[in-house]
């Protein structure tokens, strides 16, 4: 049986600071950030290679033993303690040697380099959720007294721990119209440390014009988290006009097959960092298993967003003129205001299309059941169609004149749209329309 | 992690600092004030910390006159000297170089605590302050085998020469007035020989990473002190720089309340604000031509008065020129150390600008 020291194990790529009696000062420690973490057998692309082979490729575990080509799922909790392990707890470079599962594990690891690969990144951390991503970059990046700007109409997950528990913290939050680049100037504070938006908004679909407001943030130090969880990296990646984080409720799209949950929080590995040592006292990491399923599904990702993009946009197309629907929200068509976003974006824009129904709420509710292949169901961005009404369920919270002020009016459906036939997707819908 | 210190997360700051010297530039503010009553408020503003900003929501209560306020009760009675707080400014800054000096090098630190004295010189009449001249440092520390005598010598040589607020007082400093009134103030008046002069201390203890008190002679007032979470610390209090400067802004809103009681001028609230920046790779060692101290210190005064203008000016700049602690960053000063393993006495020297 090999023991401890026999045994090989997984050498992340991270370097050592060297500390000790030899070093004078501190401008002798050798330690420098390294994008990651990652070990030798984890695969990395070259940044030129296309999104989709990235997708398929970035990140994969080549086991050195078996030659499998998949990444195995390294369902383990604890691993061996080595020389490299004792010195990774001397020297505080913990997040780069596996040594328990909520420090970091292989299959982590995979799915991280995958995601950071795919949004430009140099790191990116997973947890169990969406929200687990959001609430612990906000508190890893804020402090005390800090302030942050954020959506009139963020996520409702969002939205309820930015006003109900980040004052908890003493943390401020101002909430503003995310495409008025005034307001969201007039709201700067001189402790205003984040801007916390969303690429595209939940469910009028309003373009976020990331470029301004990250130039706007750099005048003032402020940090810029995007949530790009209806965009994703195929359509739209905000690291590169400057954003600082970006975030995605892995759980929609990323994973795209509604079968589990996860988040993800990706930048570079200075702000990464932080947000990792957040996690490890807060909690939410992703389990190995969760992980080998997400970056199963990210695989697909490039292939699904296009097709997802173009069914919501010939939905979309087909609703813009149909006598029963008085609206549609789609950045395709005529008209959309967010010109910023048609130029990020080059026609992909996610699967979500959103309408108002003629007849309000009872219409639109009668609407839905009509339908035989889009599924009645919260969430968004699986293979499957899913349909939803904001008022009864997102957006449920809110007053009437709450709703109005953030535009959700009567009969007003959100439309996740998949993958299915884009004929089969249309006919449902259409017959839908014609049985109210 | 060494002493509580991430050595990774130095290590990285520094190289990422020696990459781009924007990451290096560590911008500090406080600011006070007074509308009335026997005490100031003292605050610290948002930092920023390289391209960063830092939230800081700290604050003391600081006295108009010569006496601190103490209470075994709350806390928040507790009242602070401008000159109490320079000296926690400086001794904490000095003990935080020798953590790090002491992680760098690998050796694990029992104990801590650096016992910080000064002269302070006061108009015999009236107990005014005039000035804080020298300063003492008696080091004390335990560490582990492999913490040897020598190396803490070496590194106590460091600190002299890379401590951020050490070397702001050991070396002539020019502080800029900006708001109203512009003026470069690069000397001051000699003090008067008939001051008296009494000594002033503080105890600055380290307690782990980096968090730190100061505890003075009462033996129940206590001033946290720790870094800014974007620059390895825990955001438990103000780090030593913004401990510094709002020592400043304390002192000047008490010499210009001071000085308007005798010129007859009403004032109904005083606002001071000072900054000033870090570049840290003069006190990482990066660049040898880059200084270690506070740089760019400048002030601004709002005065809230019905008095004229030219009156209002000519206070903030009657102000300035009698400030204590405006004095201590203008000036050099000569700073004694020495070093003690426990009680026994390794080495000792003078540093001076």
């Amino acid at each position: 049986m090999a023991t401890n020291k026999q045994h090989v194990g997984l050498s992340a790529d991270g370097n050592m600071p060297e500390s000790g009696a030899q070093k004078s000062w501190m401008d002798q420690l050798n330690r420098k950030r390294v994008p990651g973490p990652r070990t030798p057998y984890h695969h990395k692309l070259d940044a030129r290679t296309g999104c989709s082979t990235r997708a398929v490729h970035s990140g994969t575990y080549h086991d050195p033993v078996s030659g499998a080509v998949g990444t195995p799922v390294f369902q383990s909790t604890t691993f061996l303690f080595q020389d490299k392990t004792y010195d990774a707890f001397f020297e505080g470079v913990t997040r780069d040697v596996p040594i328990y599962t909520r420090y970091g594990n292989p299959s982590q690891w995979s799915v991280q380099e995958k995601v950071a690969a795919l949004e430009g990144a140099e790191s990116a951390v997973v947890f169990s959720s969406g929200m687990a991503a959001i609430a612990t970059t906000v508190y890893a990046l804020t402090n005390r007294g800090g302030h942050i700007v954020t959506s009139y109409d963020v996520y409702g997950g969002t939205y309820n721990l930015v006003r109900e528990d980040l004052h908890q913290s003493d943390r401020e939050v101002s909430f503003v119209d995310p495409t008025d680049l005034s307001a969201i100037e007039a709201a700067i504070q001189q402790n205003t440390q984040m801007f916390l938006f969303e690429g595209l908004s939940n469910p009028l679909l309003k373009g976020l014009p990331v470029k301004s407001i990250c130039e706007l943030a750099r005048k003032h130090n402020i940090l810029v988290v995007i949530d790009n969880t209806f965009l994703s990296p195929v359509a739209s990646r905000p690291l590169e006009f400057g954003a600082d984080i970006v975030i995605h409720s892995a759980t929609k799209y990323l994973n795209g097959h509604s079968d589990m949950t996860a988040g993800v929080a990706s930048g570079s590995r200075k702000f990464l960092d932080r947000i990792w040592a957040q996690m490890l006292r807060l909690g939410g990491q992703l389990d190995p298993n969760s992980c080998f399923l997400l970056e199963r599904g990210l695989k697909t990702l490039a292939l699904r967003m296009r097709a997802h993009s173009e069914n919501a946009t010939a939905i979309a197309s087909a609703l813009d003129s149909h006598p029963k629907i008085t609206r549609v929200y789609h950045p395709s068509l005529p008209g959309y205001e967010q010109t910023e976003l048609l130029d990020i974006c080059k026609g992909n824009y996610g699967g979500v299309v959103s309408f108002e129904i003629e007849g309000g709420d009872p219409a639109a509710l009668a609407f839905m059941e009509k339908l035989e292949l889009a599924q009645v169901a919260t969430s968004l961005g699986g293979v499957e169609s899913l349909v939803s009404m904001p008022f009864n369920t997102s957006h449920s919270s809110l007053t009437e004149r709450q709703r109005q002020q953030v535009g959700i009016r009567p009969g007003l459906i959100r439309f996740s749209a998949g993958v299915e036939d884009q004929n089969d997707l249309l006919n449902d819908i259409l017959n839908a329309l014609e049985q109210i | 992690m060494k002493n509580g210190v991430s050595i990774a997360g130095m290590s990285e700051i520094m190289h990422e600092i020696k990459g781009d010297t924007a990451e290096g530039i560590f911008s500090y503010a406080a600011w006070s004030e007074w509308s009335g009553g026997e005490t100031l408020a003292a605050n610290v503003a948002p930092a920023v910390i390289g391209t960063v900003k830092s939230s800081r929501g700290f604050g003391w209560r600081v006295a108009l006159g010569d006496k601190a306020a103490v209470s075994d009760v709350c806390q928040s009675d507790w009242v602070f000297l401008p000159e109490e707080l320079a000296l926690a400014g400086l001794g904490s800054c000095a003990l935080l170089t020798m953590v790090k000096g002491a992680s760098t090098r690998g050796s694990s630190l029992e104990h801590l605590c650096f016992k910080v004295k000064a002269v302070c010189h006061r108009q015999p009449e009236d107990k005014v302050v005039t000035a804080l001249t020298d300063f003492d440092y008696r080091v004390e520390f335990e560490a582990d085998a492999a913490g040897e005598n020598q190396m803490f010598q070496e590194i106590l040589t460091k600190l002299s020469n890379h401590s951020p607020n050490h070397r702001t007082i050991a070396e002539a400093n020019t502080v800029s007035l900006c708001q109203p009134v512009k003026a470069e103030i690069a000397e001051m008046a000699p003090v008067s020989a008939a001051d008296s002069q009494t000594e002033i201390r503080v105890d600055v203890h380290w307690e782990y990473g980096f968090q730190l008190h100061a505890a003075y002679a009462d033996g129940l007032r206590r001033l946290k002190i720790d870094q800014p979470k974007q620059a390895g610390g825990i955001d438990k209090g103000a780090n030593p720089q913004e401990i510094l400067l709002a020592s400043l802004v304390a002192c000047l809103t008490r010499t210009l309340v001071a000085h308007a009681e005798q010129a007859n001028i009403l004032l109904d609230g005083v606002r001071v604000d000072a900054s000033g920046h870090v570049d840290m790779r003069g006190m990482l060692g990066i660049a040898p031509e880059v200084p270690s101290k506070l740089q760019n210190i400048s002030l601004n005064f709002s005065l809230d008065s019905h008095a004229d203008q030219s009156a209002l000016h000519d206070l903030i700049y009657r102000a300035a020129e009698s400030s204590p602690i405006l004095r201590l960053l203008v000036e050099k000063q000569r700073i004694a150390l020495h070093l003690y393993r426990g009680e026994t006495f390794i080495t000792e020297f003078i540093s001076e600008g």
